[in-house]
């Protein structure tokens, strides 16, 4: 069973991380989903693809109900964000997805049918969950050329995608723990991943200005507190684009 | 049923298109598979979506025995190339799977084991498909991070992916260019959007031109012939992409 913990937790709004998987097969990367609950609905977020359904369905079971969830947010169209959506489909027929509207052509050939995408225009959006306004916020281009991070303003968590992620995990615990040493983990995917220095520094002007307790990617480790300006900050001082 | 096109045959080589889907599902972008066929096994390239491989294979066996596909090329890692994997696999459970290394540990959220994938460095490889020499070319970050097209110097065809796609009207998805001005429409917002590197597009656009190239032929729209080679790639070269803002409203 993936392990997860609370992040969040005030009244009937919280979030969830789901993370270590220790029965995951070594040529699969992995993942963490994030489940944001409020008032009885619930919203997940790159829930993954095909290979890692029954576990996603079996962790997020001991948190929600199922049925809580009829929203989905997919930061990109990668085949580890959604591509188990057909699965999904069969139990929830009618589940909503918000992604990059660029990608909707594309995803449909996972499965579903049209009505179940709710594009995200350019400039991003909100999302509603019962009555918490959550802002679809742009992050094109880091990595894929319609990219969204979703902001809760007032849990103060960003959930960010590929932004951020590390090829580890840590098996004791979901957070970074020491800055420096979580660099040589995320420092290659970046540069090779991120194609545009333009749209990437872009992106740490706009999130640097936010209020955000918690930078949360769907692959390695999340940051908190300090470390989250500690991130922007590396980030915004590394070339990417680099092929060598 | 998809329509079959025969792009180039000599002796045991010949390169076929299955394109325009008239029963794809609505709103769902409509794709061309392109096979190379040598000696009587077959590679498949950006095989398609999960929800169109029923299109996709009850075209491909009007030509082939599709227990012969023993190799398929995905030039990157998107819904639309290679989601089918894992029905490819019930037929032929040996399939390989060309990628690039990026997408390696990505893949298999949708299929496949590990040692179905062989992943391609980022200078590009030589492809062996049973005897026949093809080049994996690199064209990373067009978009996707990790992006490469295919060259067969026999043939002197270049499959491109996503890179001279065309979002074409239902009523109107022409298999070859006739007009190059005429096509630009249907090209240019796709191109300014979804690449977001001005230096990774002018790269491929310097390094293709050493390629002698008879048919540039990319998975979305239709196929470049002769001059409009030519016309595409200078188009390319002038265009200045990554057309969107990380601002915020």
């Amino acid at each position: 069973m993936k392990k997860y913990a609370t992040l969040f937790e005030k009244g009937d709004h919280k979030w969830t991380v789901f993370y270590h998987d220790a029965h995951k097969a070594d040529y699969l990367i992995g993942t963490n989903e994030y489940l944001i609950q409020n008032k009885g609905k619930a919203i997940l977020t790159d829930p993954g693809g095909t290979e890692v359904f029954p576990e996603i369905i079996a962790a997020v079971s001991e948190v929600a109900d199922i049925n809580e969830i009829d929203q989905v947010f997919c930061s990109h169209q990668d085949p580890d964000i959604f591509s188990a959506c057909a699965l999904w489909f069969m139990m929830k027929p009618e589940l909503k997805i918000h992604l990059p509207a660029i990608w909707i052509g594309f995803m449909l050939h996972f499965g579903g049918k049209l009505s179940n995408f709710e594009g995200i225009q350019d400039l991003g959006t909100t999302i509603n969950l019962s009555g918490l306004a959550l802002q679809a916020l742009p992050a094109h281009y880091l990595h894929s050329s319609g990219n969204f991070h979703l902001y809760d303003p007032i849990a103060k968590v960003l959930f960010t995608g590929d932004t951020g992620a590390a090829m580890t995990g840590d098996p004791e615990g979901f957070l970074v723990k020491d800055f420096d040493a979580h660099i040589p983990h995320m420092e290659g995917f970046h540069k090779r991943w991120f194609g545009s220095n333009d749209h990437k520094n872009q992106w740490c002007e706009t999130v640097g200005a936010m209020d955000i307790d918690f930078l949360c990617p769907q692959h390695g480790l999340v940051f908190e507190g300090k470390m989250v300006k500690q991130f922007i900050d590396w980030l915004y001082n590394l070339r990417v684009g680099v092929l060598e | 049923m998809k329509q079959i096109h025969t792009l180039f045959e000599k002796d045991d080589h010949k390169w076929s298109v299955v394109h325009r889907d008239p029963k794809k599902p609505e709103g769902l972008l409509d794709t061309n598979e392109y096979v190379i066929s040598y000696k009587d096994k077959h590679l498949l390239l950006d095989p398609g979506g999960f929800a169109i491989f029923p299109a996709v294979l009850s075209a491909l066996v009007q030509i082939l025995d599709p227990n012969d596909i023993e190799n398929i090329f995905a030039s990157h890692q998107d819904p639309d190339i290679a989601s089918s994997l894992t029905l490819w696999q019930q037929i032929n459970p040996d399939i390989k799977v060309y990628v690039s290394w990026l997408w390696s540990t990505f893949m298999p959220h949708f299929g496949g084991k590990g040692d179905t994938f062989i992943p391609i460095p980022d200078e590009g490889m030589e492809i062996i498909h049973n005897g026949l020499k093809l080049i994996a070319f690199p064209a990373h970050h067009m978009h996707s991070a990790g992006n490469f097209h295919l060259y067969d110097p026999e043939a002197k065809i270049l499959f491109t992916g996503d890179t001279g796609a065309a979002f074409l009207p239902v009523d109107n998805r022409y298999l070859f260019v006739d007009n190059f001005e005429d096509h630009i429409p249907f090209i240019e917002g796709f191109h300014r959007r979804w690449f977001g590197s001005n230096g990774h597009k002018q790269s491929w656009c310097e390094r293709v031109q050493e390629l002698e190239i008879s048919a540039l032929c990319p998975q979305h729209g239709a196929i470049y012939t002769g001059d409009q080679i030519g016309e595409f790639i200078e188009w390319l070269s002038k265009l200045s992409v990554g057309n969107t803002r990380n601002r915020g409203k």
